[in-house]
């Protein structure tokens, strides 16, 4: 790799290092670990900077910060990572028969924060990509491999698990 | 439309991702369905919130430092990071920090470090006890894994009846390639098939790497390498059979 092909990928990087550095601290959730997964990211990026064949910068590089995310949560064991089994995250979610509406009041970051935290890694990513990002189903469901109508069954799941972490946060205040 | 059915609508049409006809069918059947009409409200309520409140972290001045200014780290370097960051003991990063100089040392001589490098991912993909990550002997269920994973579908064939049965594969990024890693035993040995598209390190030729032999050769437009601690004639068996096998197919 000479110095041009270098300098060129730093300016390339640059614009989207907060938004690998969000993705990989959403996924592994620790600031250090999240900064060396970017930082493998782009050594990565870098070694496949000559492949890159165009195509939205950014999901080229959230890509590589997601694959490496994962690896790096599968090896380090922090914590135990089990792929969601799509053939049953692929199935709707069950049928909610209460009329009664429990609206979520007094929403505060911190609250938001921890009950996105206790999600299944899978599930956090997705509500970051969508409501950080806010990248389309399609753009999502490229970036991590997997069909349109599994990152909607994962969303609206993710969805029903704030809205019960966030009442129940609600009920203990 | 049934509960089910506009249950499953209201996250995309929050999300704006449902065309004028289904949102009107949906805010139809809301008008008159108390039940959807509360769930409506409260993921609106869910997503509103997650969306405004959602924490978004920025990268630390370091990181963006370090790639402002074009400092870019060596390879060399990346094996030494994973190595520091999950907290292998004392004992066994020493040992890998020996074997990573001697790497170093032994990759300034060589001509050929793609080699170098699949060897080193192969010892690495053992040491840390991470030989596959899909693990099943169906080409129908290894093939289909690597769609996304890898930027070309590699050739996987059981060699069960041959004596090499598929273990299962895993994807890697050596060299600057994309590269699919199957794993097949024989005997008590692994053998680790390397395939990639791309420029092939060397035709044809068995080195001794760490004391790995590795034997490389190409198949159709595919380039491999295949890796093993079994003996130099049992990976020219392994690889006339598998030449045997895709040839056959």
């Amino acid at each position: 790799m000479n110095n041009n092909s270098e300098s060129t990928f730093g300016a390339f990087v640059t614009p989207h290092l907060d938004a690998a550095y969000n993705l990989a601290r959403w996924i592994v959730t620790d600031p250090n670990d999240a900064a060396d997964v970017v930082q493998d990211a782009c050594i990565k990026a870098m070694n496949g900077f000559a492949s890159y064949r165009g195509g939205s910068e950014r999901s080229w590089m959230l890509t590589i910060v997601r694959n490496t995310a994962y690896n790096f949560l599968r090896d380090s064991k922090r914590e135990r990572f089990v792929p969601l089994d799509d053939a049953i995250t692929a199935s709707l979610p069950s049928e909610d028969m209460n009329p009664e509406v429990q609206l979520v009041r007094g929403i505060n970051i911190a609250s938001v924060q921890s009950a996105i935290e206790s999600l299944a890694p899978e599930y956090r990513e997705i509500v970051v990509l969508k409501e950080i990002e806010e990248l389309s189903y399609k753009e999502i469901a490229e970036l991590c491999s997997i069909p349109i109508g599994t990152v909607m069954s994962r969303l609206s799941r993710a969805r029903i698990q704030l809205r019960d972490r966030l009442i129940k946060m609600e009920d203990v205040r | 439309m049934t509960h089910r059915e506009a249950q499953a609508l209201i996250h995309p049409y929050l999300d704006n991702e449902l065309d004028s006809t289904m949102t009107v069918a949906l805010l139809e059947h809301c008008s008159t369905c108390e039940i959807c009409n509360a769930r409506l409200k409260e993921f609106s309520v869910v997503k509103s919130n997650t969306f405004r409140s959602i924490p978004t972290y920025s990268a630390p001045d370091k990181l963006k430092d370090k790639f402002a200014a074009k400092e870019i780290v060596s390879r060399k370097k990346r094996w030494r990071i994973p190595v520091i960051r999950w907290g292998i003991p004392l004992a066994t990063s020493f040992a890998l920090g020996i074997l990573a100089m001697m790497f170093v040392f032994r990759s300034n001589t060589s001509n050929d470090s793609l080699t170098d490098e699949i060897v080193w991912d192969n010892i690495h993909a053992l040491k840390s006890n991470h030989l596959i990550d899909v693990a099943s002997s169906d080409k129908h269920t290894v093939k289909p894994w690597f769609a996304g994973k890898t930027d070309f579908s590699p050739i996987v064939i059981d060699l069960a009846a041959q004596g090499f049965p598929l273990l299962g594969a895993r994807a890697e990024y050596l060299g600057g390639n994309d590269v699919a890693a199957l794993v097949y035993s024989n005997g008590k040995h692994y053998i680790t098939l390397y395939q990639w598209v791309g420029k092939q390190t060397s035709e044809n030729i068995t080195q001794t790497v760490r004391g790995y032999h590795t034997l490389s050769f190409t198949s159709g437009e595919m380039m491999c390498v295949a890796v093993s601690d079994a003996s130099e004639e049992e990976l020219k068996n392994f690889r006339a059979t598998f030449q045997k096998e895709v040839s056959g197919q």
